[in-house]
């Protein structure tokens, strides 16, 4: 027969006042041994006192536990241990991962791309300087050098040939006259025709 | 202040040991799924913010008190604190995942659960899915390890009646609710 809820709440109320006198005639027998712990207590330091605590308060909340468990009371229904175990085999759904891990990563991410990306470009900035501050790319032996020959081959002038020009040249005078004054344009073969050429003989009419 | 990388280690720690008996904690109290799983990210979020767990001696218990906080603070802003609806509890979405895929013995659990009163609900998942004693259930909710563990036995008692109809099924007391 189910017992009402106001009748419930009156017998909760005269078990509490019952529990707790009993617990003030404990702590009033145990007084000596309260004492005898707080001095104890006083000599560690703060934190193993912390950790001590919560462990006792721990093992202390357990033991109550198990004592409200076994001391059931004339109106409460007994705990049926079977069912209880059966609902532990029912897991709560784990929640949603917490929307934090871009939060507070994507900064450090972030940071990480910039460290390597900067990291490549001094590399890059390095290796150009030593490339270009190589002796012997800026003044080559004269003998091995044939700026005629480069001049004279028929190809059009690129930033290519002339950079080419500028690292082989004795010096940027020789390479500049030799770019500004080429021997000869490149001749087309015979079957090719200039794009310059063939669009200049249109008429256009505006 | 910002918490260094540490703290929010720990609470993401944290958030994975413990979030899902906190999400079926806020569940049973809103009703709503979803407001529980928005509940339950404000609370870490804020954490990871602005807060650390250092001052909390009782990690575990001071994250569901958050839990509840965040939950009833919502539920005044939004003047929606109504009692659980059972027949809405029957439609939201899964609360547990149930022992050999038996979803009908998860909707009888969770129906049996919205029924229950609002304070047995609370000590009972605290108890069972959040395994908190019934000295931190009595700090959390601010009553007696005597109230805790009464109002938990009538819990049990209504749970088990709810979900176990027949008086002859003794034998086997899960037979019902896989059925």
């Amino acid at each position: 027969m189910p017992i009402p809820e106001d009748e419930r709440r009156q017998d909760e109320r005269r078990q509490d006042e019952r529990r707790q006198d009993e617990r003030r005639k404990d702590e009033g027998l145990n007084e000596g041994r309260v004492d005898h712990d707080r001095i104890h207590a006083e000599r560690i330091d703060d934190q193993s006192l912390t950790d001590r605590r919560i462990s006792d308060q721990r093992i202390n909340d357990q033991l109550i536990d198990d004592q409200l468990i076994n001391d059931q009371l004339i109106n409460d229904p007994p705990i049926d241990e079977k069912f209880e175990a059966h609902l532990k085999q029912f897991r709560p759904l784990a929640p949603q991962p917490l929307p934090v891990d871009s939060h507070i990563r994507a900064p450090r991410r972030w940071f990480v791309l910039v460290a390597c990306a900067a990291t490549a470009a001094a590399v890059v900035a390095v290796a150009g300087l030593a490339f270009h501050a190589r002796p012997g790319r800026i003044a080559p032996p004269v003998e091995s050098f044939a700026i005629t020959d480069q001049l004279a081959k028929p190809q059009s002038l690129t930033i290519g040939t002339a950079n080419a020009l500028l690292a082989r040249a004795p010096s940027f005078k020789d390479a500049i006259d030799g770019i500004a004054f080429p021997t000869k344009p490149a001749p087309l073969p015979a079957d090719k025709h200039s794009a310059l050429a063939e669009l200049s003989k249109e008429k256009i009419k505006l | 202040m910002h918490p260094n990388r540490t703290d929010a280690a720990e609470i993401e720690s944290l958030y994975r040991q413990h979030g899902a008996a906190l999400l079926l904690f806020a569940a049973a109290i809103t009703g709503e799924h979803s407001r529980a799983q928005d509940a339950l990210h404000q609370v870490f979020l804020k954490l990871i913010e602005d807060g650390n767990l250092r001052h909390a001696l009782d990690k575990k218990a001071y994250l569901f008190a958050c839990v509840r906080n965040a939950v009833l603070n919502e539920a005044k802003v939004l003047n929606r604190h109504t009692p659980l609806d059972p027949d809405s509890a029957r439609l939201t979405s899964t609360w547990f995942t149930p022992p050999d895929r038996d979803y009908a013995a998860e909707q009888n659990l969770r129906h049996a659960l919205a029924i229950l009163p609002e304070d047995q609900r609370e000590v009972v998942v605290l108890h069972i899915w959040g395994e908190l004693t019934f000295a931190q259930i009595a700090d959390l909710l601010d009553i007696s390890s005597n109230t805790a563990a009464s109002r938990y036995r009538y819990a049990l008692a209504k749970l088990r009646g709810t979900m176990l109809p027949a008086p002859n099924d003794k034998e086997n007391p899960c037979a019902n609710s896989r059925g």
